[in-house]
């Protein structure tokens, strides 16, 4: 800060009237030449793309300054205060949950480079670590705090996703890969070919009523719908297993993180509860020890799977809006249409032959 | 029993004499009242100063305290001397630290340093007769240990009850021209640097009953200051670490 800004102030604070324009906007202007504005406004695109709270409060924050509203010394002297303040929290060592870490550049911080508030004072969790003047004691008191108000945020975090996603519950229906439906279908097809091939392998009489000619122009009516019913029996059984692979593939999925998330909580707070564990006893091992704590915030980071999971559901929610109905189910359905019509004609054609002896 | 002290090269023929003019001769003084010599022929002479001369050397004093002190042991009702210095009243000690600013005499410091201006209230049984000064006085020593320069100029716009700042051989008496003039191009930087440096225009102010205006500048000030070494500190780090 510029001595001349000081004297500014105290002159603007007992005669508002004294300082003009110019000397505000001059102040203004070095402000923005200062290294801490540069350093913060870049600094400010990581916390923008964070998902920790810490990091949205900064955001908002920083949204409040403004530099070029500034109409008086003491409004310019607040927010050059409120950058210095914001430049050096807005490292993610200062606004970083190691439980819930998603970006590249957070998952590399090392565990001892965070830092955590301690006796008034922001200091990095090495330094804790080193520091002999505080007791074991106290600071593993201190560090089983912090870890939970880490694991309290991840789950608060998740649990509101989980809640908004269960608000529109049309949206993401339990889908099973078998249903009734298509247990019969697949019932039907599998009847319907093996029909086809015991009638063709036992009776023959019936075989050679069905044989089919040679030559097209002897073919009669019988052997159209003879032929087009074996040919849709096959088509329909092989497009309803590359239906239900396909199904098998994708609502799989989708049903293994659906019922984790909507049904299953207790398993996610346990997942919550093993990885804050896990960080709370290293850094408690290694603090009891005045280590340094190498370990980056990638080892730490298995809520992130949740994170995914639920970013999954959001995502079909937010596009998808139902469950579409694809082009595979399009085109069995036409498939078992056209076989039940050339099936029924065939039956049809049977029982008259039957009844009415035709040859 | 005649006698002549020598004190440099002024001639003493009596103990009230030496009183009055120790603070002229400080160093040869304290020669001489912790001279075995002087201290055996007062033992014989004035026993009840000797005593107190004696209890006085053997306190724990800064050699600007025990030659004040001693000197009012040899001439107990005596006006404000000290260091050259001689002053009749608590205003004209006031008036000559506001006159001095915004430069500071680190002699007149020593009143409220070592305590001098209380005791020599306390010796005078000021602190019964004007008690109000006296407590501003004991305030002025705790703030003194605070904030030397404040301390001492409060302690002069307080005794001279004076409202006017003098600076650039100018006189100030309306705080608003007084910043009007300041903050014009010719003045802002060696004012500005002032209030960085002293306490002057700051204790003025406070005087005047602005303390909530100081109070925030100061807050303010102080706030970025100790931002700004931090984020020095760590930027220097950062840099030494890549």
């Amino acid at each position: 800060m510029r001595e001349i800004e000081k004297g500014l102030l105290l002159a603007e604070l007992i005669n508002p009237d004294c300082i003009d324009e110019k000397q505000i906007s001059s102040f203004v202007s070095w402000i923005k030449n200062q290294d801490c504005y540069h350093d913060l406004v870049e600094n400010i695109n990581d916390v923008r793309k964070s998902s920790s709270i810490l990091a949205k409060c900064l955001y908002c924050e920083y949204e409040m300054i403004n530099l070029d509203k500034v109409s008086s010394i003491e409004e310019a002297m607040i927010a050059y205060y409120k950058i210095l303040y914001l430049v050096q929290l807005s490292t993610p060592a200062f606004y970083l949950n190691p439980l819930l870490a998603i970006n590249k550049k957070e998952k590399k911080i090392r565990i001892g480079e965070i830092l955590v508030k301690f006796n008034n004072k922001y200091i990095p969790i090495d330094e804790l670590s080193l520091d002999s003047s505080f007791s074991f004691q106290e600071k593993s008191e201190f560090i089983k705090e912090k870890v939970l108000s880490w694991k309290d945020d991840v789950y608060n975090r998740l649990i509101k996703t989980i809640r908004k996603l269960k608000e529109n519950p049309r949206n993401l229906p339990k889908k099973r890969i078998f249903s009734i439906g298509h247990i019969i279908l697949g019932v039907f097809y599998i009847s319907l070919i093996a029909m086809f091939v015991v009638t063709l392998y036992t009776n023959n009489q019936f075989l050679n009523s069905l044989y089919l000619p040679k030559s097209f122009s002897k073919y009669t009516f019988k052997h159209f719908i003879l032929l087009f019913s074996m040919c849709f029996a096959g088509l329909g059984l092989l497009i309803y297993i590359v239906e239900m692979i396909y199904c098998a593939i994708t609502i799989s999925k989708y049903r293994k993180i659906r019922n984790l998330v909507f049904d299953k909580e207790d398993q996610l707070l346990k997942i919550i509860q093993k990885q804050g564990d896990k960080l709370q006893n290293y850094l408690i091992k290694n603090v009891e020890k005045h280590n340094k704590l190498d370990l980056i915030v990638d080892d730490f980071s298995s809520c992130l799977k949740i994170y995914e999971y639920l970013l999954y559901l959001y995502h079909i929610n937010y596009h998808c809006k139902k469950i579409k109905k694809d082009r595979i189910w399009l085109i069995s359905k036409i498939v078992l249409s056209l076989t039940l019509v050339f099936v029924i004609l065939l039956a049809i054609y049977f029982v008259y032959a039957y009844f009415g002896g035709v040859k | 029993m005649n006698f002549v002290i020598t004190l440099e090269d002024q001639r003493i023929d009596s103990l009230e004499d030496l009183g009055r003019k120790m603070y002229l001769y400080e160093d040869a003084s304290e020669a001489l009242l912790t001279s075995n010599k002087f201290l055996k022929f007062l033992k014989e002479y004035d026993y009840e100063k000797y005593k107190k001369l004696i209890e006085l050397n053997h306190q724990k004093r800064e050699h600007e305290e025990f030659i004040f002190l001693a000197q009012y042991i040899f001439c107990p009702l005596m006006n404000i001397r000290h260091h050259g210095y001689e002053f009749n009243s608590l205003e004209e000690l006031g008036e000559k630290i506001i006159n001095y600013g915004p430069e500071i005499d680190i002699y007149l410091k020593d009143f409220l340093k070592f305590h001098l201006l209380s005791q020599y209230m306390e010796m005078m049984e000021y602190d019964k007769s004007d008690k109000k000064n006296y407590l501003v006085i004991k305030n002025l020593e705790k703030l003194f240990l605070e904030n030397e320069n404040k301390a001492y100029f409060l302690l002069g716009f307080i005794l001279s009850k004076c409202d006017i700042i003098t600076y650039c051989k100018r006189q100030y008496d309306d705080v608003n021209r007084f910043f009007l003039e300041m903050v014009l191009d010719r003045n802002i930087i060696a004012y500005s640097s002032l209030i960085d440096k002293n306490q002057y225009v700051l204790s003025w102010l406070t005087y005047l009953g602005k303390i909530s205006q100081v109070d925030k500048y100061q807050s303010i000030i102080n706030s970025i200051k100790a931002l700004e070494e931090n984020y020095e500190c760590r930027t220097k780090i950062s840099k030494m670490v890549k």
